[in-house]
């Protein structure tokens, strides 16, 4: 990794949580936000995986650094310590997959188990171009996430649909939500202090709180 | 299953080949019988423990009713379809077939099953994406059936995501290795070869999916903690615990830096070690070098895995230089990020820095495995920082950055060997592959099944001079078992047609030799860099004993040099202990050095024949000690490797001088060049107001004590051959006290 210094250039450090039933399309999901590139045969994911982008908000660098979970890991213990310190967590199910939407609720259930309180959520249908193929109808599960007060969105891993607007849908509210407060106070307090790393360039790092 | 007469007769294995151009295992797959199944040599042995595990596995497919599952075999068109329309990759109508069919007792139950099979064949069709025999639908129902069975049979794991890549690569070793009954009937009618019975049976493509089960079997039963999770009556993951336990504990002995560096950039060990243990390394490395990586695991390891954690300490090491800022980086603020270090490790690198440009990809695989595992070994049984050190510096050269190569002139001996043994394990893979090749197209069957017996044979006459349980029992006897049989020329070796096989073994042979010869020669040239250093440290000791003796008698100017040189090779010196990569410069010493073969070592310290005048001499030996241990805490922490190992005064025969009344090592003096100076003058003064028993003493807990805290090592006690033992003298204390005395104050 040397001499790939500009990753440490940010003002936002954000870290957001992928979860939802295994086959999804989770990965597919994060390897076209984070490489813009996308593979049929995706290998299962075990345990985590992880990968960062750095994103622009108004004119800030936000850096985002995104936690791929197992599918499989649901109601188990081992992905409680990814959900500690989560900004921001992104349930992903397949439209072509009754199951899958099902189980979204168990999913919300787990982020209110482990969570921080007032973690931003998103809710995204992935595998939206199977039109011919799809069981979850846009309003059923668009009626869902109001009903949670939660962003919904249909994307596409396989055509790019929406990959780019769900996850800076999800890091613009994770910034109102704890970024604005932060600039407006100056120096945050101690609660915003933890949840958002502030980090200037490498010569005003007395500004931030330090990174991760 | 296909029926043998569908294969083509021309074949030997069922998968319609010879021996594949990559798989360089041919017979792999008995040896992780051996390993695995009864740990045991002897194939009767062995062959009678798959008998009863292929019945059993027959009951249990019966049982959980996998053919009524598999009815239909939708499950082969699905995959067939899947082929071209990879869009069905997660919809398969194995769903249906168990609504249908299996009469679980209630809807949960039903749900509960549709949902198991739905995740195997769906991490099935994910699994080894590039490699073809896993599109196969006959292996992938064979994987199916084998995951299944296991799961219905543990209830309580269930099947977990990274199942299916431990009994992947397992149902591919097995299958490449089977013998279609049929052929060999036929072959042997026409007296082309003759198979052994034992071998006939073990290979029989019939039960490959039989011979799968019962390894992965075997194996889960060490994995299937890896995969369990936490219960209702238990909070705590097993999993998460072995991995805390291989960061804080063996990486916090083993690289008490790197372990702090991965604590401090709040990267938790389960986030790495989940995928790398579960799946056994399977993901990090080539399906090749996993292969030989396991090969190694089962020989050594089979029944326990333990290795698995100082493999993982291992992996660490290896890639310390890419996760810890070297002292340049951390004064430029320029070491690896939290996010670098993440990045480093969930990929992990494969290939140093300057290979990855370079022309054969193929040579770590060739090389490594047998290294990996063989410096866990090392670990298991020399957790120290001393063996931490010395594993992650066979590896520091992948890290190395050109720029700083240039600018010191290294002369590091890992990174000169290297390249040599690179070239020739290139050369090596090359011939190995031409040796498959041959095999394949010269349908020398006989060979191959020559191969298989010779190879037992002499497996098992090399065993013979050993008892046999300690073969397979003891991990290092295994190794040499391993070279061994390598090394045994094949009984009879056709003149007309060099013996293929043997070809590879020698190959082998000269790839193992190559390593061990590249360590032996590594080894050396540390051992000389170590004397060099103490050379130098050496002559600075006299020339700082004579500035002192010399300031006693009021005269210091005259040997203010002496002074000035004696620092600066100490400076030198400790230079080279901060950086491995400085070659000492041995022109620093000068002519004049009676104690040029001092070693840092204490072990030669005392077990070589000292100068037999009174105690000139012998304070020079304080301070060296002195030195070494308070200034130089690096000498003591963290000495290269293979340097014979300091002799604390608390271990050794000398133990009892420890009850001196005066036990409190002055802790607080600074460890610079001053303190050293006023030890020296200290010993001195002392040395004529008290008795000279008292002050040795006390001057031994202080070094026994420094010594104590900072190192953890194994004790090597060498007899002790000091010329003063001769000497004769009326008091016994003092006969001791005199020989100790010029060791070790």
């Amino acid at each position: 990794m040397y001499g790939s210094r500009s990753t440490n250039v940010y003002d936002y450090l954000f870290k957001l949580l992928l979860i939802g039933d295994s086959g999804v399309g989770k990965s597919c999901l994060l390897l076209r936000f984070a490489d813009d590139t996308y593979t049929e045969s995706y290998i299962s994911t075990i345990g985590v995986d992880f990968k960062i982008r750095t994103v622009e908000l108004e004119g800030k660098a936000a850096k985002l650094q995104i936690w791929d979970t197992a599918g499989q890991e649901r109601f188990r213990t081992i992905t409680s310590s990814y959900y500690r310190g989560a900004h921001g967590i992104i349930v992903v199910y397949d439209v072509t997959d009754q199951d899958s939407f099902n189980n979204v609720k168990h999913w919300f259930q787990e982020i209110d188990r482990y969570a921080s309180e007032g973690v931003n959520k998103l809710l995204v249908g992935n595998k939206n171009d199977m039109a011919d193929k799809k069981v979850v109808e846009y309003s059923v599960a668009k009626e869902f996430a109001d009903s949670m007060g939660i962003p919904f969105l249909e994307t596409s891993a396989k055509d790019s649909t929406n990959v780019e607007q769900a996850f800076l849908t999800m890091a613009r509210q994770i910034k109102e939500r704890l970024g604005g407060a932060a600039e407006k106070n100056g120096g945050a307090s101690g609660a915003q202090k933890a949840n958002v790393n502030l980090r200037g360039q490498n010569i005003s790092q007395s500004t931030g709180s330090g990174c991760c | 299953m296909k029926e043998a007469s569908e294969y083509d007769n021309s074949c030997l294995f069922m998968d319609g080949t010879n021996i594949d151009d990559d798989y360089r295992g041919a017979g792999r797959s008995l040896f992780w019988r051996m390993f695995l199944l009864k740990r045991t040599l002897d194939l009767n042995l062995v062959s009678q423990q798959v008998e009863i595990g292929r019945i059993q596995y027959d009951t249990l497919r019966t049982r959980f009713q996998c053919d009524r599952v598999l009815e239909n075999s939708k499950f082969k068109e699905t995959h067939d379809v899947n082929e071209d329309d990879k869009d069905e990759l997660n919809s398969n109508p194995l769903d249906k077939i168990v609504d249908d069919n299996l009469d679980a007792s209630n809807l949960e139950e039903q749900g509960e099953l549709k949902q198991l099979v739905h995740q195997i064949s769906q991490d099935i069709n994910r699994a080894f994406p590039d490699m073809s025999f896993f599109r196969d639908s006959e292996v992938q129902i064979y994987l199916f059936r084998i995951l299944y069975v296991y799961s219905k049979l543990n209830p309580d794991l269930s099947y977990r995501q990274g199942m299916h890549e431990l009994a992947g690569p397992i149902l591919y070793v097995v299958m490449k290795d089977a013998l279609i009954p049929s052929t060999i009937e036929k072959a042997i009618n026409t007296q082309e070869f003759s198979v052994s019975r034992n071998i006939s049976f073990l290979l029989d493509s019939n039960y490959v999916e039989h011979d799968a089960y019962l390894l992965f079997n075997t194996i889960m039963q060490v994995a299937h903690e890896w995969y369990a999770v936490a219960t209702p009556q238990s909070s705590s993951v097993p999993i998460i615990d072995k991995a805390q336990y291989i960061q804080s504990h063996i990486l916090r002995i083993a690289d008490a830096k790197l372990e702090r560096t991965l604590s401090l950039a709040a990267i938790e060990p389960q986030l790495w070690a989940i995928k790398w243990i579960r799946l056994l390394f399977g993901r990090e490395f080539p399906f090749q070098f996993t292969l030989h990586l396991w090969d190694t695991l089962f020989a050594v390891d089979g029944n326990s895995l333990v290795l698995v954690d100082y493999i993982c300490a291992v992996l660490l090491l290896r890639i310390r230089w890419k996760i810890v800022a070297s002292s340049e980086e951390a004064l430029a603020n320029e070491g690896p990020t939290p996010d670098d270090i993440l990045i480093t490790i969930f990929k992990y690198p494969l290939y140093g820095n300057n290979e990855n440009d370079g022309k054969d990809q193929d040579l770590p695989t060739v090389t490594e495995p047998w290294r990996i595992v063989s410096h866990a070994m090392f670990l298991k049984s020399h957790l120290t920082p001393d063996a931490g050190k010395f594993i992650r510096d066979q590896y520091s050269h992948l890290w190395r950055k050109p720029i700083t190569k240039d600018k010191l002139g290294l002369s590091r001996p890992s990174s000169s060997q290297l390249p040599s043994v690179l070239s020739s394990a290139s050369e090596s893979s090359k011939n190995l592959r031409d040796f498959a090749t041959k095999i394949s197209q010269s349908k020398e069957w006989y060979a191959l099944d020559k191969f298989f017996r010779e190879k037992l044979e002499e497996v098992k006459s090399k065993a013979a001079d050993y008892d046999i349980q300690d073969v397979v029992n003891n991990p290092s006897t295994v190794i040499e078992f391993i070279k061994d049989r390598i090394n045994i020329e094949p009984a009879v070796a056709s003149k007309q047609q060099p013996d293929p096989v043997k070809n590879g073994n020698q190959i082998e042979l000269k790839l193992l030799s190559m390593v061990e010869n590249y360590q032996a020669s590594v080894q050396e040239k540390l051992d000389s860099r170590n004397m060099a250093l103490s050379k130098l440290l050496s002559g600075a000791l006299i020339s700082l004993n004579q500035t002192v003796s010399v300031a006693g008698s009021g005269e210091v100017i005259l040997e203010l040099n002496n002074y000035k040189n004696a620092i600066s090779h100490i400076i030198h010196v400790k230079e080279c202990l901060d950086d491995a990569s400085i070659a000492p410069n041995l022109n620093l010493v000068e002519g004049n050095d009676p104690l040029g073969n001092l070693s840092l070592s204490a072990s030669s310290d005392i077990s070589r024949p000292s100068s037999p005048s009174k105690y000139g001499p012998s304070k020079k030996s304080v301070a060296l000690n002195a030195i070494s241990s308070r200034a130089f805490p690096v000498v003591s922490r963290s000495d290269e490797l293979g340097t014979p190992v300091r002799v604390s005064l608390a271990q050794s025969e000398f133990s009892w001088m420890l009850n001196s009344p005066q036990t409190i090592p002055r802790e607080n003096a600074p460890p610079d060049l001053v303190a050293k100076k006023e030890s020296l003058m200290d010993a001195q003064s002392r040395s004529s107001a008290s008795s000279p028993i008292r002050q040795t003493s006390t001057r031994a807990n202080r070094l026994s004590g420094l010594f104590n805290r900072k190192t953890n090592r194994k004790i090597v006690m060498p007899p002790f051959h000091g010329p003063n033992e001769s000497k004769s003298s009326s008091d016994p204390t003092l006969t001791l006290y005199g020989n100790e005395a010029i060791e070790l104050l």
